[in-house]
C-alpha cells in the first residue's frame, strides 16, 4: 500500500514536471519564432511529446498497476532520450564545445526513478475466487 | 476477433515505423553529424519516437493489457501532427514551404486516427487486487 501511494506521488510529479513543456512549445509556436529566429523546425515537435506524456503520467497515477506498460514506456522513453544526451555531450566534448550535462543526471534520474517504482505484474485471478 | 486482429496488424506496422527512426538516430549521431547541423534537438526528437517502436510491438501479443500505452501512442502522433499543421500554415503565412509538408502531416494524424478508431475494449473482468482475491480466497474457505 505504501509503495503504491509513493509510486502514485512520483507520477503525479513526474508528471507536473512534462506539463510546463506546453509553455515553451507555446513560446516556440508564438509569432511563429522557430521559424523567424531559431530557424529549428524540430524544436516544436519534440516539446508536443511532453504534453501527452504529462497528462498520460497523470492518469496512470489513478491506478498504477493497471498501466504498467505505459509506466514503463515513459520509464524508457526517459532512459533512451538521457542516452541520446549522454552521446551527444560526449561528441560535443570531443570537438571541443561545450555542452552542459545536468539534463542527462534529470532525465535519467526519472527514467531509473520510474523504472524501479514499476508496480508488479497482476497476479492471474483463480478461477472461481473473484 | 477481426477488429483486435486489425488493431494487431496496425500495432505491428507502426510499431516498425517507429523503430526505423532508430536507424535514423543512429545517422545523427554517427560522426556528430548533428554537430555540424547545429541541431542538437533532432536527435534527442529521433530518440523519444525510437523508443515509443518497440513498445508497440510489445502491445502486439495483448493489446488489450496496454490500454494507455496504445492511448499514449495515438495522441503523441495527433500532438505530433497537430504541432506539424501549426508549423505548416505558419511557414506559408511567411512565404515560405514546410520540408515534407503536407505527407508528414497525413501521415501521423493516419497513425493516431488508426490507433484510435481501434483502440481495444476494456477487458470484460474487472481488475481484482491480489490483496483482495487472498483476502476473498481466506472468506472462501472460513464460510465453508
Amino acid at each position: 500500500m505504501k509503495r503504491e501511494r509513493l509510486t502514485q506521488i512520483v507520477l503525479v510529479i513526474v508528471g507536473l514536471l512534462n506539463l510546463p513543456q506546453i509553455y515553451l512549445l507555446y513560446k516556440d509556436l508564438w509569432h511563429s519564432s522557430w521559424l523567424l529566429e531559431g530557424k529549428n523546425e524540430n524544436g516544436p515537435m519534440f516539446l508536443s511529446f511532453f504534453i501527452p506524456v504529462g497528462v498520460f503520467l497523470l492518469l496512470s497515477a489513478r491506478r498504477p498497476s493497471e498501466y504498467r506498460s505505459a509506466i514503463a514506456l515513459a520509464a524508457w522513453w526517459n532512459i533512451s532520450h538521457g542516452a541520446v544526451m549522454a552521446i551527444q555531450t560526449v561528441e560535443a566534448w570531443v570537438h571541443g564545445v561545450h555542452r552542459n550535462f545536468a539534463d542527462v543526471i534529470v532525465v535519467l534520474v526519472i527514467g531509473v526513478v520510474l523504472l524501479a517504482i514499476l508496480p508488479a505484474k497482476r497476479l492471474a485471478v483463480a478461477p472461481g475466487v473473484a | 476477433m477481426k477488429r483486435e486482429r486489425a488493431l494487431q496488424v496496425v500495432l505491428v506496422l507502426v510499431g516498425l515505423f517507429y523503430c526505423f527512426w532508430g536507424y535514423l538516430l543512429f545517422d545523427d549521431l554517427w560522426h556528430s553529424r548533428w554537430l555540424s547541423g547545429h541541431s542538437d534537438v533532432m536527435p534527442m526528437f529521433l530518440s523519444l519516437n525510437t523508443a515509443l517502436g518497440p513498445c508497440l510491438l510489445l502491445a502486439v501479443k495483448q493489446p488489450a493489457n496496454h490500454r494507455l500505452m496504445i492511448a499514449y501512442g495515438a495522441w503523441s502522433s495527433l500532438a505530433h501532427a497537430f504541432t506539424m499543421t501549426i508549423m505548416s500554415a505558419q511557414a506559408v503565412a511567411h512565404g515560405m514551404h514546410r520540408q515534407d509538408s503536407p505527407q508528414d502531416i497525413v501521415i501521423f494524424v493516419a497513425i493516431g486516427v488508426a490507433l484510435l478508431a481501434l483502440f481495444p475494449a476494456k477487458q470484460a473482468s474487472p481488475a481484482v487486487r491480489p490483496e483482495r482475491i487472498v483476502r476473498q480466497a481466506e472468506a472462501g474457505t472460513t464460510s465453508s
